[in-house]
């Protein structure tokens, strides 16, 4: 058995023309000496092509929207095979016919006699592959539309308000930082001839230096506000210095042998009167003061710091840690002035 | 894009080489219209369109079908190369042609001369009569090519030699009918 379809492979071999060499040589002399082997070789090629042409045809049927191979339930009864009688003679009423000049074996003669010149109903399996969905694209649509959903959330219910949200409190702050360089500008003004004697000159340039700074990095600053810490009123003594009559009158007065009867006489006691004062903590390190409408602002002072403030002379004084400073009633933000003058020192301390 | 299904070149001809028809249709209708209106850019007619694209899907699916064949190429191109050769080739056999005043016996002498040892269209009935395994078997392995591997994956069988082993009894049912056919 296994030698006969070895035998019969060997056979097909060399119908489909994959012997060669050596092997196709011994075959061809043996098919040469064995007539039965020439026998069946012969056999096996006419039934070869009697498979090629019913496969040829099966599929063309397919191409014409026949039915598949794969499907084909209606076959002949195995007992009684329908075959043609014999093969019918070619026609012989045509008076003329197309020959080929060259004769060949073209299967597509035998083919032409036995298709149909219509296309066969397609059956409904064929139409329904033919016309099936693909529902792996469908997915991809499906999850292309929701990408696009999400993307078109993300842009206009997320991205765009919060870009908004930023940009106003940027304006707010670029605007809360001018309004605190105006007022720091006309500050550091006033204080020009402080800074050129010296005199708080590391505070003042340490408080603009950071005002530049948070100018420039208004994108990271969140916004402070300077902060109330404390607020006192104030009683505070006033002083005036008498005119030259009165001290010529004091001076020639009978009374008068001591310095401090000298003082007494030399400034007068007006009227106490008070003030409001705000320690307040700046959120820019700011270290001065603002004086308007009976209202002084200080900062950065520490809340638990005394503080002295006397009149003289409609001058207001501030004695802070033994120093005293001169307050100006400008109404706008102000540096420390320290009093330099020994003898309004003095009197300052006499009163 | 999400109409009907496309399917990708290496899926169809792992189809093709597997011998499933439906592969040949999809084939059919993605690359009709390339075919059809390159006939018809050249002079073809509808009927020839046809003809021609069902003999270069055949030639294609007996390339394709081989145990050799490797996808370098993209179908599309390939059906359309191969449909072009077949247009030049119906064109140089048009010219060929030529109509002559034939005495009936000698078309019959020359239809005798091309003949086999049997006659193909007894083989082709008697093949159908079959059963379908068989002519699966005798089909995909004569006409496809098929490897003879996948057609053992195919038809469930463990090893190459069982297919040998089939389609040997399926020839050689074949063979009988077709002798005794003829004996009678």
């Amino acid at each position: 058995m296994k030698i006969e379809i070895d035998r019969v492979h060997l056979i097909d071999k060399f119908l489909r023309g994959e012997l060669v060499g050596a092997s196709l040589d011994a075959f061809k002399n043996k098919l040469r000496s064995d007539q039965l082997l020439a026998d069946e070789v012969s056999s096996q090629r006419a039934i070869i092509e009697g498979i090629k042409l019913a496969r040829r045809e099966q599929l063309l049927l397919v191409l014409n929207g026949g039915k598949l191979a794969n499907n084909d339930t209606e076959l002949s009864p195995k007992a009684e095979p329908k075959v043609e009688p014999k093969p019918e003679p070619i026609q012989t009423s045509h008076t003329s016919a197309v020959v080929f000049e060259k004769i060949e074996v073209n299967d597509s003669q035998f083919i032409s006699e036995t298709l149909p010149d219509e296309p066969t109903t397609s059956t409904l399996e064929a139409f329904e592959y033919k016309t099936k969905h693909n529902l792996n694209n469908w997915y991809f649509a499906a999850a292309a539309i929701l990408l696009a959903v999400f993307i078109y959330y993300y842009i206009f219910g997320y991205y765009i308000p919060h870009q908004q949200i930023l940009q106003a409190n940027k304006d707010s702050i670029i605007a809360t930082a001018d309004n605190n360089s105006a007022e720091l500008t006309n500050a550091e003004a006033q204080q020009k001839p402080l800074v050129q004697n010296n005199r708080n000159d590391s505070t003042l340039k340490d408080s603009s230096f950071q005002r530049t700074d948070s100018l420039k990095n208004t994108d990271s600053l969140s916004t402070k506000n300077d902060k109330l810490m404390k607020e006192t009123r104030y009683a505070i003594l006033s002083f005036e210095t008498l005119n030259s009559g009165v001290q010529d009158n004091a001076l020639s007065s009978p009374n008068q042998n001591s310095e401090a009867a000298n003082h007494s006489k030399l400034f007068k006691k007006t009227e106490n009167s008070s003030i409001r004062v705000e320690k307040w903590h700046s959120a820019s390190n700011f270290k001065g003061y603002k004086f308007k409408n009976n209202t002084l602002q200080v900062f950065d002072i520490p809340v638990d710091e005394s503080l002295n403030l006397k009149y003289l002379d409609k001058g207001l004084f501030l004695k802070k840690n033994g120093i005293y400073y001169k307050i100006n009633p400008t109404g706008q933000f102000e540096q420390f002035q320290k009093e330099t003058k020994s003898e309004l020192i003095k009197t300052l301390d006499s009163l | 894009m999400f109409g009907i299904e496309l399917k990708s070149d290496n899926f169809l001809v792992n189809e093709i080489k597997k011998g499933n028809e439906k592969a040949l249709l999809t084939l059919h209708k993605q690359n009709f219209n390339a075919v059809k209106k390159f006939v018809l850019n050249n002079n073809g007619t509808p009927e020839e369109v046809q003809e021609v694209m069902n003999e270069t899907l055949i030639t294609v699916w007996l390339t394709v079908a081989k145990a050799d064949y490797l996808l370098n190429v993209k179908l599309s191109d390939f059906i359309l190369s191969t449909a072009k050769n077949q247009w030049h080739k119906q064109i140089k056999r048009k010219t060929r042609f030529k109509v002559v005043d034939v005495n009936p016996s000698e078309l019959q002498k020359q239809t005798d001369s091309i003949s086999l040892k049997y006659d193909l269209n007894v083989v082709k009935n008697l093949l159908n009569s079959l059963d379908v395994s068989s002519q699966k078997i005798l089909m995909n392995y004569y006409f496809d090519g098929l490897d003879l591997t996948i057609m053992a994956n195919e038809l469930g069988l463990d090893t190459v030699e069982d297919v040998k082993a089939k389609k040997y009894q399926c020839l050689k049912k074949l063979e009988t009918l077709v002798k005794e056919y003829h004996e009678n």
